[in-house]
Parts: C-alpha cells; structure tokens; sequence
C-alpha cells in the first residue's frame, strides 16, 4: 500500500515539477533522485511530501493561486455588473442603455487588452512581484466597481427626461468606439508602417485621437484608458520597479482616505478637491522621494540621476492614482479624483524625486528582497 | 563582500554540515540526515545558497546502476569564507575546521 502511494507521488512530482521555472526543475529532479535511497515506507514518503513543498514554494504556488483567483473572482465580478447593468431598467430608459454600453465596453476592455497585448507584452502577462499582481487585481475590481455605482446611481434616471445624458445615440456611441479603438491602434499601425518613427509622436497620436473618443463618449473613453492604465503598469514590460509599487501603494492611503472623506466632510466638492490634490501633492512628492532613494547605484551619475527621477515620478503617480481611485469606487461622482490624483501625485513624485535625485551624499542602499526560505 | 543577509538555524546546519568536509561532494539525503531537516526545507535553503554561488551543484557523472544520478552539491570557494564567518559569528560555537584548502575548491572534482 505504501510502495504504491510511493510509487503514486514519485509520479506525480515528475509531473508536478514542469510547474517550476526552467531554472527550478532540476531540483525537483535532484529530490525525486534522492528519493530512490530513503529507506521505504513513511521516511519516504516524507521526503516526497517535502517535493511537493519545494515546488510550492519555488512555483510561487501560492502567488499563482491568489493571483488567479482573483482573476476568476474579477470575470465573476465583471459578469455580475453586466447582469445588474440590463436589470436596471428597461429599453425606454436612455441611461440604462448606455450604461449597458459603457458597462460592455469596460467589460470588453479588461477581457481584450490583455490578450491584444499579449505579443507584445504591453498589457501582459503580469509582472514578477506580489504588489504589482495585487495592483492589477485590485484595479481590475476597481472598475467593475465603478461600473457598478455608476449603474446604481443611473438607475432610472433618464425617465422623463428629467436626469441623465438624454437620448441614446448609436451613432455617438458607434463614433466613439470606433475612434477609442483607433486611439489604440493608430500607434501600433504607426509604428508598423513608419519603424524609425518617433515614440513621442505616437504618444500624442494617441492622445489626441483618445482626447476626441473622450469628447463623445467620456465614461467609455475613461474605463478604457483605465483598464489599459492599470495592465500596462503591472506588465512585465513596465518600468515600475517593485520598490516603487510598495511605496506608491503606502502612500495613496493618505491621498485615498482624503478624496474619500472630505467630500461628505466639508460638503463643498471644489474644496475638497482642492485638499486632496494637496494631499496628493504632499504624498506623491513623499514617495517619489523615497523610491528615488531605493534605485540602486549603477552607470553615470546622469544615468542614475534619470532613473531615480523616473522611479520617483511613477511612485508619486501611483500614490495618486491609487488614492483617487479609492474615492472613485465609493462614488462615481468622484471619478475625477482618479485624473486628479494622478497629475497631482505624479507633479509631487517628480519634485521630490528631483530633490533627491539631486541631493548630494551616500544614498542608503535598502535591500527588500528576502533571500532566506521560510523552515517547513 | 558577502551580502549581510540573517541566516536560520536551518541554514546554519547546512552550512555546518558542508564546511566540515569543503572538498566532498555531498548528496541530499546525506545532508537531511547530517543535519536532520526535512528535505522541504532542505532543497530551499540549498537552491538559495546555489543561486547566492555559494554552493556548488552537479549531477553525479556517471549513471549508477539500479538508480537514478543524484544531484551532488559543496561549497564553493566565496561560500566556504562566508559560511566559516556565519559560523563564526553564532555565539558559543565555533566553525568546522576545513578539511581541504579554499584553493582545491576552484575547479576540483571529486
């Protein structure tokens, strides 16, 4: 009975071990090897159940487990915002129809970026770092979220006539797409024809056909930019380091406990907005500080200079972005907080980046990675 | 300069266990039964030591006969300095004499 569970596990670590990393399998191999001289039976056995640890760990199972069950819980999620979004009300509604439109676009945007990107890499796969997986995770239910107070919130309020964005327009709706979507391939399609073409001007491209899909369709054009936002940070081509994401998401919590209270607080949303950017401001040029400082030494001092001034300012941005979000989820008239965390948290990231970027000294090298395992 | 990295009481037995013989190729079991650890814990710390080149791993050159090649593993020379000064550094113990010169390391086999 032994030799045959034996027998059952050797076979299914063989299996279990394509799981791991090229560089990681011979040392499945080198266990299942040394398994042959243990002496049969429980001591076996023991040593074969450590083979299954071995490769959890070294698979970062757990990792991928958390991961993906946060992608199935964001498709169930997604799924639910679209259900609610046709409950809602019913054809006569205008809202209600172009909530399901923006509901299915936002929908169809976090099921297609990754997989148009996917050659590429720009929007996928996701980068090699819990806080960057945590990020996109997070996001992802960050705009369902969002779908799903801005359904709330419309739910019948195109009746009438009284609230809401008046008739449902095909056309518009159609128009709009169609120029999103040129948004996002127009560079690609650029860069196809033209390769010695600048990168900056298919960045503004993008930017000004994006700004015109705004003009007709705002929510589309916002989910989409979002969603595209949040894959390309936390891909594996972004420049983010991992140091930046864990500083950028300590400092949004200011940022995101600001735009979340103030508003119902002083009941002014023009002050409150006012606050929050400062807050931003404050907390971005916190982090970018900070994340400027963990960029390790290497190449000239203008080279070093470049990339802590980078880091800085994409932590500041994320401390922004983040920040804003959270008061975007909560109420879907605060969406604004979102653009405005970022420029206010990636203006901060820059200056305190540049601050110490340019400071003179000994930068404290700060290592976070953790080398040593965990006893089983 | 090795890093400055807290080592367990795990890893500190391993290295115990292949500073006392530097020279010797040494195989898993060999190892979980020197220093009594399982081998989940065992094949973690070896694959942190071999990725920090302070351990040295090959395959057994030869197929035996009537079982598989074993995965062989010592100390490389960087390794041997720093297990010695991790060694050293424990209170109340001292490290293992080396048994061969750090210089036999660098290329020797078995």
């Amino acid at each position: 009975m032994i030799a045959r569970l034996a027998s059952a596990l050797t076979r299914t670590l063989a299996g279990a071990a394509r799981l791991l990393p090229a560089d990681r399998r011979p040392w499945a191999e080198a266990l299942r090897a040394e398994a042959d001289q243990i002496p049969a039976g429980w001591p076996q056995l023991a040593w074969l159940a450590g083979g299954f640890w071995l490769i959890a760990k070294e698979g970062r199972m757990v990792r991928k487990i958390c991961y993906w069950t946060g992608a199935v819980g964001i498709v169930a999620a997604a799924a639910l915002v679209v259900l609610v979004s046709w409950r809602a009300g019913g054809p006569a509604d205008p809202e209600s129809v172009t909530d399901r439109v923006r509901v299915l676009v936002g929908a169809a945007a976090l099921a297609a970026l990754p997989w148009v990107g996917r050659g590429h890499g720009l929007f996928g796969p996701v980068a090699d770092n819990g806080v960057a997986r945590l990020v996109r995770i997070g996001g992802c239910a960050g705009i369902c979220a969002m779908g799903l107070g801005i359904v709330r919130a419309d739910r019948h309020a195109g009746i009438n006539g009284v609230v809401g964005s008046g008739q449902f327009s095909w056309l518009r709706e159609a128009a709009g797409l169609v120029i999103l979507i040129g948004a996002f391939a127009g560079p690609l399609v650029l860069k196809a024809r033209q390769p010695l073409i600048q990168p900056e001007a298919c960045w503004v491209t993008a930017m000004v056909v994006g700004f015109i899909a705004f003009i007709l369709v705002p929510m589309q054009a916002f989910a989409v930019s979002f969603a595209a936002l949040v894959f390309a940070a936390t891909s594996r081509r972004s420049p983010v380091a991992a140091a930046s994401w864990t500083i950028g998401l300590i400092a949004s919590l200011p940022t995101a406990s600001a735009a979340c209270v103030l508003p119902f607080v002083l009941g002014n949303l023009f002050s409150a907005m006012v606050i929050v950017a400062l807050v931003a401001t404050a907390a971005g040029g916190c982090a970018g500080a900070v994340a400027a400082r963990l960029v390790p030494e290497a190449g000239s001092p203008d080279e070093l200079r470049a990339a802590r001034t980078r880091q800085g300012a994409l932590a500041g941005a994320i401390a922004g972005t983040i920040g804003g979000l959270g008061s975007a989820v909560l109420s879907p008239i605060l969406g604004e907080m979102m653009i405005l965390g970022l420029l206010a948290g990636l203006a901060g990231g820059v200056l305190g980046a540049s601050i110490s970027a340019h400071r003179r000294g000994r930068p404290t090298p700060v290592d976070l990675s953790v080398l040593e395992p965990e006893p089983q | 300069m090795a890093p400055r990295v807290k080592l367990s009481p795990q890893t500190l037995a391993v290295l115990r266990a292949l500073v006392a013989e530097p020279s010797r190729w040494r195989h898993g079991y060999d190892l979980a039964r020197e220093t009594g650890l399982k081998s989940g814990s065992l094949y973690p710390i070896l694959v942190r030591l071999a990725d920090r080149e302070l351990v040295d791993a090959r395959w057994e050159e030869e197929q035996p006969a009537g079982r598989p090649r074993r995965h062989m593993y010592r100390l490389t020379a960087d390794g041997l300095g720093a297990a010695s000064a991790a060694l050293a550094a424990q209170p109340g113990t001292s490290p293992a004499p080396a048994r061969a010169p750090v210089r036999r390391l660098a290329g020797e086999s078995s």
